[in-house]
């Protein structure tokens, strides 16, 4: 086989929007301070082999990303989660703390072993770019801010008895 | 055995199209004699089941069809088996594809006439009607048999549901015919890597295939359990299967062989390391098809694995044997894509 690196194809994504796939082998660093209004996290596995993800950015304290303004993002931004096994989930923006920093954690979502969309906006009509940035305090050096999938934990990869059908279960999609 | 040839379910003729319908039903309609399910239902069941499958070198339950590199192979010696099946009630009919890059709404093919709207981008499910719906279709054609209604079995449904239902939030769909394009024409991987690696993760799992054609439907389609009681997942699954037809077509084309395109046995996978789980790798038997090959099993439901079809007497099936979708072997004869 020939062995250059060749870049994937992907779904062209409207104009407002840049799309991301979470999965087994795909990019473990997604670039958050865009020029879109929106970023759609295509999600394989939610809760099965992705678990949540975080936020975290290349900026110190010094340059903004205080806690102030990890609070203040957290606030700026919706995180839905739509599936069509489980419907529409709002999922909270938790800001998590530690010895070392700040950074904003996100859950992927209710389980399903196909795929679900998350779709990351700000709550004004600005783009993540202006939101991250006005957050922040408009820093005046360039600096990332990058979505971080973690892997889901506490259970059998492959493990679908979730799924299966139980008598007494209620309806599973909240819509 | 002729080749058959599977057909653009958008653009067949609707005589065609209705006779994939009509077998459908009448293989839903034909109970297992002694049980309180039918045929149809016992391919609901082996879905259900390959989501956690022991086999006589793992220690946990592994999904067999999913998730890995077999998905594929997979799929492709299900889907036909169950071809087979319809035209043991419809001689000759053969399973439509869904070609994706159609927009779903409206359209000739998500019409109450074909295989009914899926409600794409709603805000909630919504029962499907036509042939399917819980309480029978309003006029049924000549061929339907009597007092029949289209109803999941009770130990395959999701929330106590028995009525198919649709719908999804997600709007993101359709994929565009260049990016189909682009997967069927991937023809190289990173040193060290088999081409099959980049392939299998875009069609099973990228942006806007496989994966995400069972979320934007939603329901029944979106639960991986399940998802076979709604036909539509044949027509879904006949499209995975043409686009990895095409794409090996390509690669044979260009000098490769069927079997150099797929990992070899040994080959370690790039997202961890390991071997791929027994079961995915090339010469692995696929279960069910594992004759009385002893040490598998599998963790679904009591009343689920009470459903499934008996394949003991059947040949070994291996993931290499659906390499060539013309020549499938063991009696499942092969078939083309229109």
């Amino acid at each position: 086989m020939a062995s250059k690196p060749r870049k994937q194809a992907k779904a062209k994504p409207k104009p407002d929007r840049v799309e991301y796939v979470l999965g087994k082998g795909t990019s473990r660093l997604l670039e958050a301070r865009v020029n879109r209004k929106e970023i759609h996290l295509y999600v394989n596995g939610p809760a099965m082999l992705i678990g949540s993800a975080r936020m975290l950015t290349s900026l110190d304290i010094v340059g903004g990303a205080t806690y102030q303004g990890w609070k203040k993002l957290a606030a700026s931004l919706t995180c839905t989660s739509y599936c069509g096994h489980n419907g529409t989930t709002k999922i909270p923006l938790n800001v998590t703390t530690s010895r070392i920093g700040t950074h904003l954690e996100f859950s992927a979502g209710p389980m399903s072993m196909y795929q679900s969309t998350i779709v990351l906006k700000p709550r004004k009509a600005v783009t993540m770019k202006q939101a991250i940035d006005e957050a922040f305090g408009n820093p005046r050096r360039g600096y990332s801010l990058v979505i971080v999938p973690e892997p889901a934990t506490g259970h059998a990869e492959h493990d679908a008895s979730i799924f299966e059908a139980h008598p007494a279960a209620e309806h599973p999609h909240g819509h | 055995m002729a080749i058959d040839i599977r057909k653009n379910a958008a653009t067949m003729p609707a005589p065609e199209f209705e006779n994939f319908l009509k077998a459908c039903v009448l293989l839903k309609a034909k109970i297992v004699p002694g049980t309180d399910f039918s045929v149809y239902d016992q391919w609901v069941a082996i879905h259900g089941s390959i989501m956690g499958v022991k086999t006589p070198s793992s220690t946990m339950f592994v999904n067999l069809g999913h998730q890995n590199i077999g998905f594929l192979a997979w799929h492709r010696e299900y889907i036909r088996r169950l071809e087979l099946a319809l035209q043991s009630v419809v001689p000759g009919v053969t399973i439509p594809y869904w070609p994706w890059q159609l927009t779903p709404e409206p359209s000739v093919l998500f019409s109450n006439a074909r295989i009914h709207p899926i409600f794409f981008s709603s805000s909630g499910l919504n029962d499907v009607g036509g042939l399917f719906a819980g309480g029978g279709p309003a006029t049924p054609p000549s061929w339907w048999p009597a007092g029949f209604k289209w109803r999941v079995h009770p130990a395959l449904q999701v929330g106590g549901s028995p009525i198919l239902r649709r719908g999804s939030p997600a709007d993101t769909w359709p994929p565009l015919l260049a990016t189909l394009t682009g997967i069927e024409n991937i023809s190289s991987a990173p040193p060290g890597l088999n081409v099959y690696w980049p392939f299998w993760s875009q069609i099973e799992a990228g942006a806007r295939t496989h994966n995400t054609g069972h979320n934007i439907v939603g329901g029944y389609m979106a639960n991986p359990v399940f998802s076979p009681n709604d036909p539509l997942f044949w027509l879904h699954h006949a499209e995975v299967d043409r686009i990895w037809s095409r794409w090996q077509a390509k690669r044979v084309a260009a000098g490769a062989t069927l079997l150099s395109i797929y990992p070899a046995p040994s080959e370690i996978s790039p997202v961890n390391g390991q071997l791929p789980p027994n079961g995915h790798k090339r010469d692995d038997l696929m279960w069910p098809w594992v004759g009385t090959a002893p040490g598998y099993s599998v963790n679904s439901s009591a009343a689920i694995q009470a459903m499934l079809p008996d394949f003991s007497a059947g040949p070994l099936r291996r993931i290499r044997d659906t390499f060539d979708a013309t020549n499938m072997g063991a009696g499942l004869g092969g078939y083309q894509y229109a």
